[in-house]
Parts: structure tokens; sequence; C-alpha cells
């Protein structure tokens, strides 16, 4: 087992996936990508993330209602959750953070400080 | 046909005013004339009876004159002069008091040179012939001479005459000799007067102390009275009796009616000079009464009577006034008929042409209200529905015969139904009001079941003293659809469009920071160009968005303390790599730095990023950009410095405007969305702040805001 943090990254972007891979690999995690939050649902327990990062629009199944389904799998109850979005709002921030997020990333985001984004949240 | 229809009642009116105003009048004036002939009777009573009393109080005087020569055994001529004068001086009736003797002829001669041993040296028994001249008496057995006399001044002339001369002092001296008392003369004309002074001649008979021997001679002589009748009149002064104002010019007239066929004419007290009595002609005495006085033996008769009597000036119940006062009520009701009956016309043909005019823009009106856009709904204060116009019968589907009479939350969804029908159980029962004023958006059920969206407004007006409620509806399903369309479009920006410029973004920036090594120099320089404007395809997406925000309100806030300076440094750092790319070099100028904001603070970077990154844009290679933190009593201003070329005049007016940039060149030489300073201002007035502009001394162009210093209390 590496000491890599162990992410997962719902996106029902492909191109958006891409260029995240390319911005977090050889920044020490372990990436699960999930195109679709049913998928995450599925996979997630198995794959035991240290944190998840959510795209909040999505086709299917949203981003929160993922998060929903995710807290109800054993493990995950309380495992740093993060969204990514366009909505900068305040309130819709405020709203996100109220879901048990730990942090907001806009999009778009800096591909060069995507990475510590994501480990300041640990 | 309308001239007859206004005479009838009016002419009527007109008799029946004339002969109400008569039997005023006449009523009136009878009452009147009986209450003032009681009065003038009375008048004419008092005056009688003091002029009787007048006179034979001054009677009784000559009688106490006469006792005295009755008891002396001479009394000589300034005896007499001391006894009469006082009694003639205390009189207002004597004109003169005068001593008779009675005297034979036989004892003429010695009677003459008495009176001459007195003084009188001319004096001689007299008598006047026809033609009133002084001849001697003629010769007679006995003769009446005026022997004393006093005053002797103004009677002269009347000394020595011989009274049994004439006839009318003959039969009243035969008279007072055959009653031996007092009696008067028929009136005569005096030998000191003339015609216009009437006297009457008093003779009080002096009895001898000796018994006589015949009763004719037991008399000596006569106490006489000279009586001038005008004289006596004009003591009497109507005014004593009655207010000089109810009756002018009262006329007494005496006559002497001692034997009944013959009334003898003495004096009148306003037309002393007619001896004829003028009355009897003058029928239009208005009033006249009689009254019988006794003088001595002598029977007069007091008349009194007036011409004129100011009825017409009497304050109260003056029968011409009565009669004008009617009259002018009457002319008064008459002017208010014919008026009442004009009026009547005209309001009757006002009526008709505001009929026909009502009528008309009544039909106009309903047209206007039938063809509006907006649906108009009129709802009686109970919430039923009175009114209900086509449009809004487009807009729910209910028909007018449908709509009209139910109540108006028929129209409304299930729960605004509820709070409808005890708003108005509410109204009808506190009429406390709680309208939908201005524009508001609501939901209408539809006949069909569905929901529209309305725009309502509602406003209350007051038609003959019912509340009405006018609402005014407009279907808004299409600007909905609009709305809804163009918030999917933001939407779509915000995501759609943002998604592919993360990717673009992302992928520029892994290339550019991570395989470097791997590129040719112009190849680097591409893609530093094609994220140089991705970056600016960024900003505007994302200005667009704020824009958007802002028009619908939805900008929203969060407001926390902030430190100003803390601020200004954030600023400057994010803007540093900006900043480096134009050969800029950023400072920061802080005057204290414990002033303290309220702000959002996110948006307040926006503000001061926009104006930094402006200042960069138009500033000079090589030249600083500075920001500058100050702050007044109140204020706090974020003041950005460069040394570009400033604002142009013509374009000051319009830099805060949207998608304003100075000119074509400009936008494509610097970039830049034109929404900056627009979004920016609309930042700075929701932290009720100002921003502006402005040329420094240095020619530098300063860009500030300042928004109020939070002073946490």
């Amino acid at each position: 087992m590496s000491n890599n943090i162990r992410l997962l990254y719902v996106e029902d972007e492909a191109d958006i996936i891409e260029i995240a891979e390319c911005a977090l690999e050889d920044e020490g995690f372990d990436l699960l990508f999930c195109s679709s939050g049913s998928e995450a649902v599925e996979k997630a327990a198995e794959f035991s993330p240290d944190i998840i990062l959510l795209d909040v629009m999505m086709s299917g199944m949203d981003g929160p209602t993922t998060l929903e389904n995710l807290r109800k799998t054993s493990g995950l109850e309380s495992t740093p959750a993060l969204f990514l979005t366009a909505k900068v709002q305040p309130q819709e921030v405020d709203a996100l953070l109220a879901l048990g997020a730990k942090k907001v990333i806009a999009k778009p985001f800096d591909v060069m400080t995507l990475a510590d984004q994501i480990k300041d949240a640990l | 046909m309308r001239r007859y229809a206004l005479n009838i009642p009016v002419s009527t009116a007109v008799i029946i005013g004339l002969l109400v105003s008569a039997v005023v009048f006449i009523n009136v004036k009878h009452r009147e004339e009986q209450e003032l002939r009681q009065k003038f009777n009375n008048i004419a009573f008092n005056i009688s009876k003091d002029l009787e009393k007048e006179v034979n109080t001054q009677l009784y005087t000559l009688s106490s004159l006469s006792t005295l020569f009755k008891t002396a055994e001479f009394v000589d001529r300034y005896e007499f002069y001391a006894l009469a004068t006082p009694l003639y001086k205390r009189s207002t009736v004597f004109k003169a008091i005068a001593w008779i003797p009675i005297v034979s002829s036989a004892e003429q001669a010695r009677y003459e040179s008495f009176a001459k041993l007195d003084g009188f040296s001319d004096f001689q028994f007299f008598e006047k012939n026809a033609t009133g001249e002084r001849i001697p008496a003629a010769d007679r057995d006995v003769y009446y001479p005026t022997f004393y006399l006093e005053p002797y001044q103004g009677n002269e002339v009347a000394l020595g005459y011989d009274l049994g001369s004439e006839s009318s002092r003959l039969a009243a001296i035969n008279e007072a000799l055959k009653s031996k008392s007092t009696s008067a003369s028929s009136p005569v004309t005096l030998i000191q007067g003339d015609h216009s002074r009437p006297a009457t001649l008093i003779f009080t008979p002096i009895s001898k102390k000796e018994k006589p021997s015949s009763p004719r001679q037991s008399i000596s002589g006569f106490i006489v009275g000279v009586i001038e009748v005008n004289r006596l009149l004009s003591n009497i002064s109507p005014s004593i009796y009655s207010n000089a104002s109810t009756f002018k010019n009262i006329n007494i007239t005496l006559f002497e009616t001692s034997n009944r066929e013959n009334r003898v004419f003495i004096s009148s007290k306003n037309h002393p000079k007619l001896v004829t009595p003028s009355y009897k002609k003058n029928t239009r005495a208005t009033m006249r009464n009689t009254q019988k006085i006794q003088i001595a033996n002598k029977t007069w008769e007091v008349v009194t009577s007036v011409n004129h009597y100011k009825y017409f000036f009497l304050p109260n119940l003056n029968p011409l006034y009565a009669a004008g006062i009617s009259m002018l009520f009457f002319i008064t009701f008459i002017f208010y008929l014919i008026l009442l009956r004009k009026q009547k016309d005209h309001a009757e043909n006002n009526l008709k042409e505001k009929t026909a005019s009502l009528i008309s823009s009544e039909k106009r009106l309903q047209a206007a209200v039938e063809n509006i856009a907006d649906g108009l709904i009129t709802v009686d204060n109970k919430g039923r529905i009175q009114s209900f116009n086509s449009a809004t019968e487009r807009i729910f589907g209910y028909s007018q015969t449908q709509a009209i009479g139910k109540n108006v939350s028929f129209l409304m969804p299930e729960a605004f139904k509820l709070k409808h029908d005890s708003y108005i159980k509410k109204y009808s029962e506190t009429g406390k009001k709680k309208i939908i004023d201005a524009g508001r958006e609501v939901e209408g059920l539809k006949s069909d079941g569905t929901l529209v969206s309305i725009e309502l407004s509602v406003s209350e007006i007051t038609i003959d003293d019912q509340t009405v409620f006018t609402g005014i509806i407009r279907d808004i399903t299409e600007y909905k659809k609009l709305e809804r369309m163009k918030n999917e479009f933001i939407s779509t920006i915000s995501h759609e469009l943002r998604t592919p410029l993360t990717s673009i973004r992302g992928a520029l920036s892994i290339i550019i920071n991570k395989s470097q090594d791997d590129l040719s120099d112009k190849s680097k320089r591409m893609l530093a160009t094609a994220e140089k404007n991705i970056l600016r395809l960024g900003q505007l997406i994302n200005g667009i968005l704020d824009m958007e925000k802002l028009d619908a309100g939805m900008l929203s806030f969060k407001e926390v303390i902030l430190h100003a300076d803390a601020i200004a440094k954030t600023a400057i750092e994010a803007s540093e790599a900006y900043a480096k790319t134009y050969h800029i070099t950023l400072s920061i100028q802080c005057q204290s730095p414990d002033l303290m904001i309220l702000g959002d603070e996110g948006r307040l970077l926006q503000v001061l990023a926009n104006l930094l990154s402006n200042a960069i844009k138009f500033s000079p290679a090589e030249s600083q950009v500075r920001i500058e933190v100050s702050h007044s009593d109140t204020m706090v201003r974020f003041t950005v410095f460069d040394q570009g070329e400033g604002v142009s005049e013509t374009f000051r007016p319009y830099i805060f405007e949207r998608f304003s940039q100075a000119d074509d060149s400009d936008t494509r030489e610097r970039g830049g969305t034109g929404l900056g300073l627009n979004i920016s201002r609309a930042i700075v007035e929701k932290h009720k702040g100002k921003i502006n502009f402005y040329r420094t001394a240095k020619n530098e162009t300063a860009f500030y805001f300042e928004i109020p210093i939070f002073s946490p209390k």
C-alpha cells in the first residue's frame, strides 16, 4: 500500500476528467474517476477513498444527491468531500457547505493549484 | 308649450300673492284704525276736559274778585290794579280783567269825572258805530262802561267802552243779571282786538250790600274776564296727550251751542283765521270727536279732529309694511318658482344631453375595457365579481356570464383562495384592508383546472359610496416562459460554456507548466497567447453572468467585517502576475492599518481587481500602479493610481456604462469586456458607497471607490 491519497472524483465531463488526471498525476494521489453518481455509489465502498471530489451539476444523479448516497455507504460517513462547481454565488456555496462538504472549488479551476487545494481539505 | 307650463304656476302664485297681500293689508289696517280711533277719542276727551277745567278754574278767581267789590265800600283804581294784576298774571286764559259798574244815565257824568280824576282826561262812555268807529255812548237808561281795566297796556282803547252798546255783550249781561250768576258772552270781537281773535267775556255779577228794591237792582256791576279763545287753545298742546308722531296736526275747534239749532264757531286751533268752519267740507278729516263742555252758562263743543295720522310709520302692525312684506314674500316665492322651473328645464335638458353623452361615453368606455389586452375585473366589497372583460375571459377560460356574481376566489388556486376568503371576512368585520396594490405575480386558476401566471394590480375605488376593487390582470405566461428561457440560457452559459473552458484552460496550463521543455519557443508563445485569451473569455462570461444577476437583483452579498488594507494587499497579490505580463510594478500605501469595513470580500476584491487590471492595461510599460487606502471621518477610500493617458473627455460620461470602452482600437489592443466598471459601480453602490475617478496634479489617473467605515458599537 502506497502513502498516496485515495481520491474519488465524480465528474460527468470526460474532458475535465482528463485535465484533472493530468493535473493530479505525480502529485501523490491514487485516483478513481467515476463519470456518474451511480457509478461512484457502486464503486466507492470497494475503493474506500480518503477524500471525495464531486461535480455539482451532472446528468442523472447530481453532486449533492451522490454525496447523500455515498454517506449511506459504510466507511464513508465522514470522509471529507469537496465540490467543484461553476455556481459560486455565496448562498450557493453556503448551501453546498451545509450538505457537509469541506470546501467548494470554483470552476474553472486552476490546474496548477488543484492538487494543493484538495490536500488542504484533508 | 313650456312657456304656458311656466306661466300657470307663476300667475297663480301672483294672484294668490296679491289676494293674500290685500287681505293682510285690509285686516291690519282695520285693526290699526280701530286702535288709533280709540286712542284718538281718549285724547279728544282729555283735551276737552282740560279746557273746561282750565276756564272754570279762572272763573273762580273772578268770583273771588267780585266778592271783594261786594264787601268793600269802595275799591279805587289802584286797589283794583293790585288785586287784578296777580289774577291775570297767574292766569293763562285772561287777556284782561275789568270792573264794569252799572251806571244810570244820571250817574254818567259823575263816573266820567271820577275817571278823569284818576288821570284819564279823555275818558268818556263810548260805543262803536256800524263802521266800527268810536262814538260817545248814545243816550240810554243804563250804561255798562269798562271802568277799571287791567292790564291797561294793550287794552287802553277799551277803557270807557259801554258793553251794553253791543248785543252779544248785552245778552250776557242780562243773563247774568237775571240769573245773578256768572255768564259768558257769545264770541265777540274785542274793541282792542281784531276778527282773528275771537273772545268771550265772562261776566261775574257783583251783588249790592243792601237789599235791593227789585232783583234787577241787586247787582251793582260785574267783574269781567276777557278770554281770548286763541290763547286758550294755544295753551292746549296735543303733544302732551299723545305721541307727536302718531297724530300730526291735531285740530281743536270750538263751537258755542247754547241754542240747539245754532252752532257758532268760536275758534279753531290751527285755523284761527277761518271764521267759517272748514271742517264740514273737509270730509277727508279721518277722525273727529266732539265733546261738550260748560263755560259758565254756555255750552261749548270741542271738536277734535285729525287729518293725518301716521299709521304708516307705526313700528308694529303697520298694514303697508305687512302687505309689503307679504308681497315681498310672494315675489320671492314667485321668483323661486320661476327659478325652480327654469332649473328643472335646464336640468332636464342637461340630463338629456348628459345621458346621451354618458351613453356614448359608456359605450366607448365599455369598448375600451372590452378591447384592452389586459384583463379588467371589478369586485364589490364582499368579493363578488361585478365585471369581467373579454381579456379576462381569455385568460381564465370563463365567460362573462359564468363569472359575474361569483366570488372572485373561484379564480384562485386553493391555497390563495382560503387566504382571500379569510381576508374578505376580516375586511367586512373590521374594515381592515389588505390588498395587492402594485403589480404582483400570482397564479390564477383556469376553467380547465390548470394554473396561469398572472400579474395582478388591485386598486380600490369608491363609486356612489360603494367600495369597489378593480383588478388589472396581465397574462404573464409568455413572459414567464421567456424568463425561464433566459434563466436556462444563463445556466447554459454558466455550465455548458464554462465546462469546455475549464478543459481548455486546464489543458493549456498543463502543457505550459509541465511540458515546457518539449516545446519550441514559437509553440510556447502561441500557447501563452491562447492561455491569455482563454482567461479573457472566462472574464467575459463571468461579467455577463454578474450583469444578469445584477439585473435580476440576484447578485448576492455576504457581508463580513474586513480590514481595508488587508483587502488591498490581497488585491495586489492577485494582480501581481497580470502586472508582470505588462511589466508594471504594483505598490500599496496605507494610511491607517486598523480601518475596518463591512462588505463582501469576494466582490470588493473583484472591484479592486477590475480597477487594477484597468490601470495595468492602460499604463505605459515599466511604470507603476499603486493602491492607496485613505479615509475620511466616515468613509474608507481605495484609490488606484496609474500613469496612463487617462480617460478622454468625451468618454467620461459613459465610463461606468455597460459595454463601454474608450474606443475600438483600445479594446483590441488591451482587451476587456466593457462590463467591469459597470459591475464595479453596482457592487460599490450595494456597499452604500460610490465610485469615481479624477486626474491628479502629477498627471496620474486616479480611480477610487469609497465605502463606509465599520465602527463596532
